[in-house]
This record gives structure tokens, C-alpha cells and sequence, in this order.
């Protein structure tokens, strides 16, 4: 299991941008695909505020 | 030398009074409330060992680690207790809560976590709570996890017990926590002989000292630090809107899992269904063949400032 926090400052897109670019770099060091510009994209239609 | 956490002046009672008058109004409550100088478990055990006792029966749901423990204390307090357990994954329905209430009708305690940091699920408080109500049982619940992040109405959702803290959505520290107290739990407390008295985690020590002689001398020292923490915690939810805090915690949470679902590589949500996911926390699951502890020590590595904890545990679906 892996948990993003959304704590108190941590609630913004940024958080969660940077959050997954994390996550991602971490997978394709493990050899996996990752599309970070569709979860940027993904994350900017859902949370269109900074 | 001099610091800022150091030589700070006392914390005077009616500034302690007036730190609870603003949890009160956080939580849009008429009922007591009291700070207790201590992460959430204290008032959570205060709480249920003031309510349980041997002959009474408690439903306990359990949606997450959290109700695991309720469990616990509820029987080394001689309670009978029904476990009502769902899939971690999923949340509990009021319908369930029902059905278990009318298979148990001596039930008069329930314990129920509003939502769950570790496994990132949320539950519907506001229906549980009616037909908790209409059952007539004392309603506790664990709000640690949602306060400031969804909507938290104790008085209209019939909560007796609400416990919060300061430590997840609010943003403070973990070593302060309050509880909300309805009139009847004060009476159920009061009438149980073995609630705990004269204890640090006696509720009753804190109407009768600090309540009942109008809050005006505290019954210990209080921690300052925390105290203070709390207060900025209250002040910065004032300033920015509590709608608007919580609209950002429920935004965070979308975009995490549609992110997530977006960025690939076999990342997918924890929490089946969105509207049970909660809004203070994203759980996702590692892809297979890969240790989530590692994938996260990893991306911190990486970016060693972002919010990600590798999970407390390993709970399949079910």
C-alpha cells in the first residue's frame, strides 16, 4: 500500500503533481512505463486551482 | 540562548477556554468540548472506557485499523462487543449498521471511525448517525481523520462522543486532541462505575474540574507548544474558509487517484468507489511484483518532501 497524505499545506495540486512524479520516477526505475504528462493532465482537469 | 519553543509565558485558562470555543465552532457544536493534552488515543480510550462496561453491548465497525482497536478496549472493558467489519477497501452503509443494530437490539454503545488515514476510505457518518439515533445507542466517533478535510456535524449527525485532533488535515501537531461530549454521554459516563476517575484519562476529572467550575482554573499544567499549535491550526482554517479547506483536501484526493490511474505502470486506487474514498488521504496499490516500502523509499529518495508513506499494512481486497 502507498499513501499520499493530503495533510494541512500538502492539499494542493502541487503536492499531488509532485506527489506522482515521485511515484513515477520511482516505477520506471523498476523498469515500468509511466505517462507523467497524462497524469499532469489528469491532475490539472481535476484540481484546476494551484 | 534563546528559541522560540522555549521560556514561553503561561498558557492562561482563558486562553485554554478560548482555544476550545473555536474547536466548538470548527465543529459546529453546542455541546462540551475539552482539549485533551494528548495524541487522539487518550480521549478515544477516555471515551470508551467511560462508556463500556461490563453488561453493556457495543457494535463496533470496523473499516480500518482503527476499529480494530476500539474492539480491543471495548472488551478489556468487559463489554459485549459485535464487530460489524466490511472490507477495507469499501465503506460501511448505514443499511448494514441497521441490520446489525436490529439483530442486537441491547446494542447502546457504537464505535465507528469517520474515515481512515491508513487505508484511505471514508465513512457516511450522517446516515449512520440517524439510525444510530433512532436505536437509541451512545454514538462515539473517531473524526481524527476527517476533521477539516469533509464535512464533520456532530450535533446534526447525532454524535454523543466526537474526538478529533490536530495532526492530519489540520496540519498541526499530533500531541493535542478534543473530544465533543453530548449531555447524555455526560450522563452515561457519570452513571458507570467504572469510568475511569482521578485518571489522565478520566473525562469526567475534566467536567468536574474545568467544566463545572466554568473554566476557569485548569486542572494541570497544559502544553503549551501544542496548545499553541492547535490555535494556529483553528486560525488558519478561519482565515482561508473551512468550505475552502475542505474543497481542496476533496480536489487533492480526486486528482491523486485519477493521476495515478493516469500515470500508469500498474498503479491503481486502494479504495474501489470514489465517494468512499476520504478526502485526507490517497491510498493506492503497488503494482504487483513490486514492494510498495521500496517504490516509496524511492520516489523520496527522489523528492524527499513529498507527502507519501508506504502503507501500514497489507489488507487485500476481500
Amino acid at each position: 500500500m502507498i499513501r499520499v497524505n493530503h495533510y494541512g499545506a500538502d492539499a494542493t495540486r502541487s503536492a499531488v503533481l509532485t506527489s506522482l512524479a515521485a511515484l513515477g520516477a520511482a516505477l520506471t526505475a523498476t523498469g515500468r512505463q509511466v505517462d507523467f504528462e497524462a497524469a499532469r493532465r489528469a491532475v490539472e482537469e481535476t484540481f484546476p486551482g494551484l | 540562548m534563546t528559541h522560540p519553543f522555549l521560556d514561553l509565558p503561561p498558557l492562561t485558562a482563558a486562553h485554554f477556554a478560548a482555544i476550545e470555543r473555536r474547536v466548538a465552532a470548527l465543529l459546529a457544536t453546542e455541546q462540551d468540548v475539552v482539549i485533551t493534552q494528548g495524541e487522539a488515543l487518550l480521549p478515544l480510550e477516555g471515551c470508551i472506557r467511560g462508556g463500556a462496561r461490563p453488561g453493556s453491548t457495543a457494535l463496533n465497525v470496523v473499516t480500518g485499523p482503527y476499529g480494530q482497536t476500539f474492539g480491543n478496549w471495548l472488551r478489556d472493558c468487559g463489554a459485549e462487543v459485535v464487530d460489524l467489519t466490511v472490507p477495507f477497501h469499501t465503506a460501511v452503509t448505514a443499511g448494514q449498521v441497521a441490520e446489525a443494530l436490529a439483530e442486537h437490539p441491547e446494542i447502546d454503545f457504537v464505535s465507528l471511525v469517520h474515515a481512515e488515514a491508513a487505508t484511505g476510505n471514508t465513512n457516511p457518518v450522517a446516515e449512520i448517525g440517524e439510525v444510530v439515533r433512532a436505536h437509541g445507542a451512545l454514538f462515539m466517533l473517531d473524526a481524527v481523520a476527517s476533521v477539516g478535510a469533509e464535512p464533520l456535524l456532530p450535533d446534526a449527525w447525532g454524535v454523543d462522543l466526537c474526538v478529533i485532533g490536530a495532526q492530519k488535515a489540520m496540519g498541526g501537531p499530533a500531541g493535542v486532541s478534543a473530544v465533543s461530549v453530548s449531555e447524555r454521554a455526560w450522563e452515561r459516563i457519570a452513571a458507570n462505575p467504572a469510568a475511569p476517575r482521578r485518571s489522565y484519562l478520566s473525562l469526567l476529572d475534566w467536567k468536574e474540574r474545568w467544566i463545572d467550575g466554568g473554566r476557569t482554573v485548569l486542572p494541570h499544567a497544559p502544553a503549551q507548544l501544542e496548545m499553541l499549535g492547535l490555535e494556529a491550526c483553528l486560525e488558519r482554517i478561519e482565515e482561508d474558509g473551512l468550505d475552502e479547506v475542505m474543497a481542496a483536501h476533496a480536489s487533492a484526493a480526486a486528482a491523486t487517484r485519477v493521476g495515478a490511474v493516469a500515470l500508469g505502470g500498474g498503479l491503481e486506487p486502494y479504495v474501489l468507489q470514489a465517494r468512499d474514498a476520504a478526502p485526507v488521504a490517497t491510498t493506492l496499490r503497488a503494482p504487483a511484483g513490486t514492494d510498495a516500502s521500496a517504490l516509496v523509499a524511492r520516489a523520496l529518495e527522489l523528492e524527499p518532501s513529498v507527502p507519501l508513506i508506504a502503507g501500514g499494512g497489507r489488507w487485500p481486497r476481500r
